[in-house]
């Protein structure tokens, strides 16, 4: 085994309109990446991406030509979207450490600030919802959640004021964190008060229990350690990873799989756990796909940090603050810093373990988890720091 | 070689045709009888492509909902706002439909008994209804 570093890290910082096409932002970012890795783009010899957004917006054919990658030798595209992209990240390090390629290229980037019909037109484009959900109108992401909440509330005995609370902690954890971070997209503090004016969707959730929508791009590179400068940063390695899914289809998995738990979360979170020789106890950070406010706690407790059902109580007090308990989307998550489709929590997690988190510096923070499916499929990467 | 008798498509479609003559009518595998919801090319427990569409009564029981205040797209012309229930059917073990319901104004409970009528819109879709709903349509009538 060669052993493996994410030796670079490069992002356009989320933003609700950059005008620009998504593959214009994944060659910035990956300009920025290569640099942070003190590396030239004919160095890069394998390119990883995830396989349903990108190759519509930032196909790797033209994503290389563009970025001059002359040597490349190998490419794969993992599952689709942000399991995926995280998916990627756990190839490229396997491409690594397996002797295959010197450094490997995860790149990803889309343009859903610009063009808001992304997330719809994904859901839309599967038969099924066309005829069995579209007619009534159990349609667009917010409402899956919306009857994921009520359903959580009723399995866990929580009355409509609990669940608000609970769902508000997370929100303004978010927003707090995302106050402290100079490129995240929505920084205007929020309090009880404003959350509760937040116009509602799709009850309980409000608009500020929602994605923002964003156009952002990500590039990572991970690299045999010998072949980079180590002095450059405080080393950051994967040290476990997995990949799991339910076996129910994407179009069914809101109306049909069992909720609340989330089963690929479940074995795919213990999984990367136990190959990094770790417990959830030894996690310093957490960054998780939080589409929606309930879904973090969905993936907090399918992932094993606090048992079933005890999520509203885990995210209390402002627990998940980057200066709380149980620092999570220390960035301000998919609600707050932006969606870059979770590929951004990724990003955050390396500049913490590596100190560069500046005012939302979590304190000696060596451990992360970062996480995303969030249903039918879901990668958990363990993070640890060099030095830990 | 394998004759495919139902792909998924035409269970789709054998579930719309259902609705728009008043049946409910849901895809069970002829193999092994697992319900085959949402349809899709095979059967998920054995691997058969060999369905059928069964006709079971429309009722069940609520398992969540959800009231929307801002129709999204693609549905953004609806009139908000309106009530998205997930019925358990009661013949037709762990399928879930999605409908909705005919009074706005009333918070489903979880578990409660409902039964379901068919919309006469094209496509057609599944209208849950309360005890109280139904006593209503009856005085109006």
């Amino acid at each position: 085994m060669v052993d493996a570093v994410i030796s670079g890290i490069g992002e356009v910082a989320p933003s609700r309109r950059l005008n620009l096409p998504a593959s214009a932002l994944v060659l910035r970012s990956i300009k920025d990446a290569l640099a942070d890795a003190g590396i030239e783009a004919a160095d890069i010899e394998a390119v990883v991406t995830e396989s349903s957004v990108t190759p519509v917006l930032a196909p790797i054919a033209d994503v290389a030509s563009a970025a001059q990658l002359r040597d490349l030798r190998m490419s794969a595209m993992t599952s689709p979207v942000a399991a995926g992209i995280f998916q990627a990240i756990g190839i490229a390090d396997l491409m690594v450490s397996s002797g295959a390629a010197k450094h490997v290229l995860v790149y990803y980037g889309l343009d859903w600030g610009t063009k808001p019909l992304g997330p719809s037109a994904y859901h839309e484009a599967m038969l099924a919802k066309s005829f069995i959900e579209n007619p009534p109108g159990f349609a667009g992401p917010p409402l899956y959640f919306a009857v994921i909440a009520k359903r959580y509330a009723n399995v866990y005995g929580l009355s409509d004021d609990e669940l608000e609370i609970a769902l508000s902690e997370i929100v303004l954890a978010n927003r707090f964190n995302a106050v402290a971070h100079p490129g995240a997209q929505a920084r205007e503090p929020m309090d009880l008060v404003a959350y509760r004016e937040s116009p509602m969707i799709a009850e309980p959730l409000r608009k500020a229990d929602c994605a923002l929508l964003s156009d952002g791009a990500i590039a990572v590179i991970v690299s045999q350690r010998k072949c980079v400068d180590t002095s450059r940063h405080v080393g950051v390695r994967l040290s476990g990873w997995a990949w799991a899914q339910d076996s129910v289809s994407d179009s069914s998995f809101y109306s049909q799989s069992e909720l609340p738990l989330l089963k690929a979360a479940s074995i795919a979170g213990p999984d990367a756990l136990q190959r990094s020789g770790m417990s959830t106890n030894d996690i310093d950070l957490v960054e998780v796909y939080d589409c929606f406010s309930i879904a973090t706690i969905l993936q907090l407790e399918s992932l094993g940090f606090c048992p079933p059902g005890s999520g509203p109580s885990y995210v209390s007090g402002g627990s998940l603050r980057f200066n709380g308990s149980h620092p999570t989307n220390t960035h301000g998550g998919l609600l707050s810093h932006g969606y870059v489709m979770g590929a951004n929590h990724f990003i955050e997690a390396v500049q913490q373990l590596r100190g560069e988190a500046g005012e939302r510096q979590v304190s000696d923070a060596s451990t992360a988890m970062v996480g995303a499916g969030p249903g039918r499929q879901y990668t958990a990467l363990v993070l640890r720091r060099d030095d830990d | 070689m394998t004759e495919i008798t139902q792909t998924m498509n035409e269970l789709i479609d054998g579930y719309v045709k259902g609705l728009s003559t008043g049946k409910l009518m849901i895809p069970r595998c002829n193999e092994c009888h697992e319900w085959n919801w949402y349809p899709r090319e095979m059967c998920l427990r054995c691997g058969s492509s060999d369905r059928g569409l069964v006709e079971v009564r429309p009722e069940g029981t609520v398992f969540s909902w959800t009231r929307v205040q801002r129709a999204l797209p693609p549905v953004q012309e609806l009139e908000t706002p309106y009530v998205i229930l997930l019925v358990e059917l009661s013949e037709a073990n762990g399928v879930r439909v999605p409908c909705r319901a005919a009074n706005t104004n009333v918070d489903p409970i979880i578990g409660q008994s409902i039964g379901l009528r068919m919309s006469s819109s094209k496509p057609p879709y599944l209208i849950g209804v309360d005890v109280l709903a139904v006593d209503d349509d009856i005085r109006s009538d």
